[in-house]
């Protein structure tokens, strides 16, 4: 009974999501056209050096949208407990509209 | 004092081990997609130092018992410090909060008289044992300055 007891408590502790921040752009009139980019790293042991993952951010919104504007950005970061202290990741979502430029 | 030293060994590893770069927040603004694929990309970096007293006088604590002294006291003004440092905040305790305000000069000179674009602030700190750098960082494109 310990044992299923412990097993259980471990399963509950593991595997949270926790958001870190939230933001958004002013959202266009045009919204037929969504464009996601995502910024992604594993973290073991609480081992993170940096965090230039999310620099390729704007760029890879930018290639889905060539000649446009990218509006209304919804950024999302989100800490992944997949088990405590051993594996967790960040992972940064950004959601927009690509709009043609006037 | 010797035969304890391993027992502050393992500790003091382990701190060092967790300096590490921590991400707090995560913003874009929006993109005009040309300057940010032909236009010319820039980092601007803001940064000061953070100093956690709570956490100094809690490590002074473990060490005056691992050394065999009573770190009673050295906890109780930690505890005390922390009365004064609760509340929602990102990093640690800094003294002049006023740092990241440089950012919109730098901002000025790194793109004086372009189009700025697909602007990306990110608020992370090197986390360190009792200090830690809070930064500021703003990524950005700028077309024609």
């Amino acid at each position: 009974m310990k044992a299923l007891t412990q097993a259980l408590l471990l399963l509950t502790l593991a595997g949270c999501v926790h958001m870190r921040s939230l933001s958004t752009t002013s959202v266009p009139m045009d919204r037929s056209k969504p464009v996601e980019a995502q910024g992604y790293r594993l973290i073991i042991l609480l081992l993170n050096f940096n965090n230039t993952y999310v620099d390729t951010l704007t760029q890879d919104l930018a290639a889905q949208c060539p000649g446009g504007r990218v509006e209304g950005i919804l950024t999302k970061a989100e800490d992944i407990v997949y088990f405590p202290i051993i594996a967790h990741a960040v992972k940064v979502t950004a959601k927009g509209y690509c709009v043609e430029s006037p | 004092m010797l035969d304890r030293l391993p027992h502050l060994i393992a500790p003091t590893a382990l701190s060092l081990l967790t300096g590490c770069a921590v991400m707090h927040s995560v913003q874009l603004g929006d993109i005009d997609a040309d300057v940010v694929l032909k236009g010319k990309p820039f980092e601007i970096r803001v940064s000061e130092v953070g100093f956690d007293a709570q956490e100094a006088a809690e490590i002074a604590a473990a060490i005056a018992e691992v050394s065999g002294k009573s770190g009673d006291t050295l906890k109780d003004v930690g505890q005390v410090i922390g009365l004064f440092q609760m509340g929602p905040r990102t990093g640690k305790p800094v003294v002049d909060e006023a740092y990241s305000d440089a950012i919109i000069h730098r901002l000025r000179r790194e793109c004086p008289a372009g189009q700025i674009t697909g602007l990306m602030m990110v608020r992370e700190t090197a986390e360190y044992p009792v200090v830690s750098g809070e930064i500021v960082r703003l990524v950005g494109y700028c077309r024609g300055g």
